[in-house]
């Protein structure tokens, strides 16, 4: 394997995993925080402030991050009956048509994003003050790792023998 | 418009996720009509700046644990002791598991798997009728979203203005009357072929009391979080949470069969599997935006009064419509494009929200085990390994109970509302 496919798989696989350790990381904030509220309302008789907008914002995150690791396991819904049922070189053909649609869609999103950092540069959240550029920043980091994710599964289906080797090498990994 | 409608049908017949299916569809419409792409970021950003719809995630991650922490074969056996005398025993088995299951997930696919894969080896041994039974696991499957804690609900209330308490509550008397539909589609059905479906085993109330002891710790899920919302103790997200709290303590502490170092999994797989649920609900909004700019529902109001001013009528209609959409659309996707366009049409029909919002979940639940967009009927057939098609022929029982209470929900409109008005959680 040339030494450029290593470094990038290595990258890749690098990428991956600090996406799984924040998408945790948050998650498990999330329930913390809510269970904090309710503890802090019940409980010790005191209203924990911010608790649920913070934990709003980690939603945010949590659901872009994870939109990215979705696509790699598949979970994404879509009807497939007649993809499934459709000859070989239909199924690369049709799957270069959803790679170039959706990959316009993510790439129209991620740009237009910068326009919602820019207006998150002087604007704060109603509880805490917290800059929104903060969880405004979930979009095109989210959608970046997506739009890698969606490249590379559909890349897989339209060069699937070519892939094969990679997909074991990756599994290995 | 045309041509954005045939591309969005296009992607969606070529097995497009859907995320991108209305994705791709809506900015198409943005961009044709010179709205600023901005707006995709905004309406992505406002999908998911929800608290409500935080019980998704939280409601997956409890169904996780639950399920790692060993409920669903607890809930089996409780359910063998209870109704394991009856002759087709082990298919009311599978019916009560189910039932119980969607009490305590927020998923029908996930409760259909847990069930068939435990279900169906013994079934198997016993020669029963696997097409049968493997359709009629996928409708108790199915009632996963009518009966609390339900994900297509929350869901729904988010973008109907329903609230998410009043859905659960009114979800209760029509799920229960669909499981007992399924009872008797499953006794029926033992009575008729005989033979396999004879072996039963004694009923035993020690046995029975037994295993409800060894549930107890399952049924506390759904005590927490029905009594918790009718009761003003917690929001449904509040109550979510909760549910999680309880199933680690469940599965780490009673059960013992959850271990600290399953738990990174869990949740990474609870975040990827809202995910492809949240990711629809973002994308939507952008649709949903679009729709209300538009003016749809106006429209959509002045046709169907032209058509009949008799709210039975439209309610007619609308359930052929829905079982139509829920054959060949994925029921989240369904219900964030059409719940904001029926809305306001059936408020100007006069039809309480409430009631509309259940009868939509019950439709969509019927979609899915109708093929060809069927979702607990491919996870059943596909764990009982037999042709889709096949299972699907041998639904038409449970289905006819099944509708039965579509219909009982649509024209008696107490069947749903009673039991909300009775809790006064309204």
């Amino acid at each position: 394997m040339a030494p450029i496919v290593q470094v990038a798989e290595r990258v890749l696989h690098g990428i991956r995993f600090l996406i799984a350790v924040c998408v945790v990381v948050l998650f498990s904030y999330m329930v913390v925080a809510i269970l904090t509220l309710v503890a802090g309302r019940y409980v010790f008789g005191f209203s924990v402030a911010g608790a649920a907008e913070t934990a709003t914002f980690a939603q945010i995150w949590v659901i872009f991050l994870a939109a990215g690791i979705a696509m790699r396991e598949k979970l994404h819904i879509g009807v497939d009956i007649l993809y499934d049922v459709l000859p070989d070189i239909l199924k690369r053909i049709t799957a270069l048509f959803i790679l170039l649609l959706g990959s316009w869609f993510l790439w129209l999103a991620i740009l237009a994003s910068q326009r919602l950092l820019q207006i998150g540069q002087i604007q704060t959240s109603s509880a805490l003050g917290i800059p929104m550029w903060i969880p405004y920043l979930s979009l095109p980091v989210g959608l970046g790792y997506f739009f890698l994710e969606f490249s590379i599964a559909y890349l897989k289906k339209i060069f699937a023998k070519e892939c094969a080797d990679n997909n074991n090498e990756e599994t290995a990994l | 418009m045309i041509m954005v409608m045939v591309l969005f049908v296009l992607l969606l017949i070529a097995g497009a996720p859907i995320v991108f299916t209305m994705g791709v569809s809506a900015s198409l419409v943005l961009v044709g009509e010179g709205i600023p792409s901005s707006i995709i970021p905004q309406r992505l950003f406002a999908g998911l700046d929800s608290f409500t719809i935080m019980a998704i995630p939280f409601f997956v991650l409890s169904g996780l644990l639950m399920e790692r922490g060993g409920i669903a074969r607890r809930m089996i056996d409780f359910a063998t002791a209870l109704v394991g005398w009856i002759r087709g025993s082990l298919l009311l088995v599978s019916v009560v598991s189910g039932t119980g299951l969607a009490a305590v997930s927020g998923s029908g696919s996930a409760d259909t798997a847990a069930t068939a894969s435990l279900m169906l080896p013994e079934m198997r041994r016993r020669r029963y009728d696997i097409d049968f039974a493997a359709g009629l696991m996928a409708a108790a499957g199915s009632l996963g979203p009518v009966i609390p804690p339900s994900i297509m609900m929350i869901v729904l209330a988010s973008v109907g203005n329903v609230s998410v308490g009043d859905m659960f509550i009114a979800g209760v008397v029509p799920g229960f009357l669909m499981a007992l539909g399924l009872l008797l589609a499953g006794y029926f059905h033992a009575r008729r072929y005989g033979g396999v479906y004879s072996q039963v085993q004694p009923f035993s109330l020690k046995e029975l009391g037994a295993t409800a002891l060894r549930a107890i710790p399952a049924f506390l899920m759904p005590i927490i979080i029905i009594g918790g919302i009718v009761g003003g103790v917690f929001t449904p997200t509040e109550a979510a949470s909760v549910a999680v709290a309880t199933g680690l303590l469940v599965g780490l502490f009673i059960y013992k069969e959850l271990k600290f170092r399953d738990l990174p999994r869990l949740i990474l797989r609870a975040a990827s599997i809202s995910a492809s649920v949240m990711m629809i609900i973002a994308v939507a909004n952008i649709f949903s935006w679009l729709v209300a700019r538009e003016g749809v529902p106006q429209l959509l109001v002045g046709f169907l009064q032209s058509l009949s001013d008799n709210p039975w009528v439209f309610l007619a209609l609308l359930n052929v419509g829905l079982i139509f959409v829920g054959m060949f659309m994925e029921s989240i996707a369904a219900i964030l494009i059409l719940v904001p366009v029926l809305m306001p049409v059936a408020q100007s029909y006069g039809i309480d929200p409430l009631h509309l919002g259940v009868v939509i979940i019950i439709n969509l639940s019927i979609g899915m085990i109708t093929p060809p967009y069927g979702i607990t009927l491919f996870v059943a057939s596909s764990i009982a390994q037999r042709p889709i098609m096949r299972v699907a022929g041998k639904i038409i029982l449970p289905l006819s109970f099944m509708l039965a209470v579509l219909l009982l929900a649509t024209y008696v409109p107490s069947v749903v509302t009673a039991l909300p008005d009775l809790f006064r959680t309204r």
